[in-house]
């Protein structure tokens, strides 16, 4: 395999010798075989994909409960599918609770429609923004108090009971972050919360 | 009549360029790589559409479906005062060689009596133990006990001091705040998760960064 080629020394009888002259021809299929070899190594340990983090803050349980807002969604997640509840304003005032699925036109399309007002006002300032009328800081600060007034921005609460998966509560909060819902919880569920779920599905199973 | 000769060409073509690109790639792929994590358990993240990337200077808590809790910190100095002042808490005693090994590693999930044996086994034995084991000790209240809250504790103080000592060496430095990332398995319970949540909150901890792997809106 790896030779270096000579020129026949036989021809050459009754010459005067000469230095042989090599081609500068080596084989290259080991270095090949190897560069491949480590080609392959690297490009399967190499991790492209880094991993992606959510921000969460998960509320104090010291000192007062603060008190939420009357167009509050309460969002209940108490099975092991993907099975969600929810209701809006007081629980005292709720009889039945409603079923929504996760997916663009259940969940995201409730959220999205409730945020419609906000979500306006807030394209309204980025079109003044890109018109030179707003600073990025007034843009900003201005957007930040849209999303703190509870009259027009509604905070949602997640509920969760024992039998909720990680992945469902998870995935409730990324349908909050796609549709800008910026003031969310995540809290146990009650007892009286916990039975009426129950009720709830035994309903829907018959 | 003559016969026709094919003309006689040599059979090996010039793999030249064909090497040049092999040894740019491997080149490539050489420097931009970052090699993976030696991981305790596997862990199926759930999805999100986040696109913000898991911070450097990390105090990172895995849970796998079983609820099993493992336990990795940023920064090899760290996590040596770490196993130190756990060895000091829990009167287990370490010796130099095996903090330093400690050192290097990456996550554990075992009782912190089991440590010693533990570090002193070589790679490949520990990952059956990784398998085995019933991950760092957890109670709800801040006793003896609650390991877990040791753990967490002690590499938050360690962290920060290690911060102020680089501070103080040189005063342009930056500080970097340590950061809390739970990465759970999808199938996991949440009820698991909120134990987790609910031994840092009894620390005064309350922001998290949720490890998810990325999917499309």
């Amino acid at each position: 395999m790896a030779e270096i080629m000579q020129s026949e020394s036989g021809k050459r009888r009754g010459k005067k010798r000469r230095s042989v002259r090599a081609a500068g021809r080596v084989d290259m299929t080991p270095m090949v075989d190897l560069a491949a070899l480590l080609l392959t190594f690297f490009m399967l340990t190499t991790v492209f994909t880094k991993f992606k983090v959510m921000e969460v803050s998960f509320p104090a349980e010291k000192g007062q409960p603060t008190p939420w807002p009357k167009g509050t969604m309460t969002v209940l997640i108490d099975a092991p599918e993907e099975k969600i509840y929810y209701y809006f304003g007081k629980f005292e005032d709720v009889s039945r609770l409603k079923h929504v699925s996760l997916s663009n036109t259940g969940l995201r399309k409730l959220l999205f429609e409730r945020n419609n007002q906000v979500n306006d006002q807030v394209k309204a300032l980025q079109g003044e923004f890109k018109n030179g009328r707003l600073s990025e800081d007034a843009l900003k600060d201005q957007i930040d108090a849209l999303y703190a007034d509870h009259t027009k921005a509604f905070p949602v609460v997640i509920k969760t009971g024992d039998k909720a998966r990680y992945e469902t509560v998870v995935d409730v909060i990324d349908e909050l972050n796609i549709t800008n819902v910026k003031q969310y919880a995540i809290t146990d569920m009650s007892k009286a919360e916990t039975e009426m779920l129950h009720r709830e599905e035994l309903t829907a199973q018959k | 009549m003559p016969k026709i000769k094919a003309p006689r060409s040599s059979p090996s073509l010039d793999m030249t360029p064909m090497v040049d690109l092999f040894f740019l790639l491997v080149t490539f792929f050489m420097l931009t790589a970052t090699f993976r994590n030696e991981e305790p358990v596997m862990v199926d993240t759930p999805k999100s559409t986040s696109d913000k990337i898991l911070p450097d200077n990390t105090m990172l808590i895995t849970i796998d479906t079983a609820g099993r809790v493992f336990y990795t910190i940023d920064g090899q100095e760290v996590r040596y005062k770490l196993i130190s002042d756990l060895g000091t808490q829990y009167k287990v005693p370490f010796t130099e060689q095996q903090k330093i090994t400690f050192s290097k590693m990456t996550s554990v999930g075992l009782p912190v009596a089991e440590l010693p044996a533990y570090i002193d086994m070589k790679a490949d034995k520990r990952k059956a133990i990784d398998n085995a084991s019933k991950g760092i000790p957890m109670d709800t209240a801040l006793t003896e006990k609650n390991q877990l809250a040791f753990w967490i504790n002690l590499g938050r103080r360690h962290h920060a001091a290690i911060q102020e000592n680089k501070v103080n060496e040189d005063p342009n430095y930056k500080k970097a705040d340590l950061r809390f990332a739970i990465k759970a398995d999808g199938a996991t319970a949440y009820k698991k998760v909120k134990d987790v949540v609910a031994i840092f909150k009894m620390q005064d901890i309350y922001r998290f960064n949720l490890v998810t792997s990325q999917e499309a809106k």
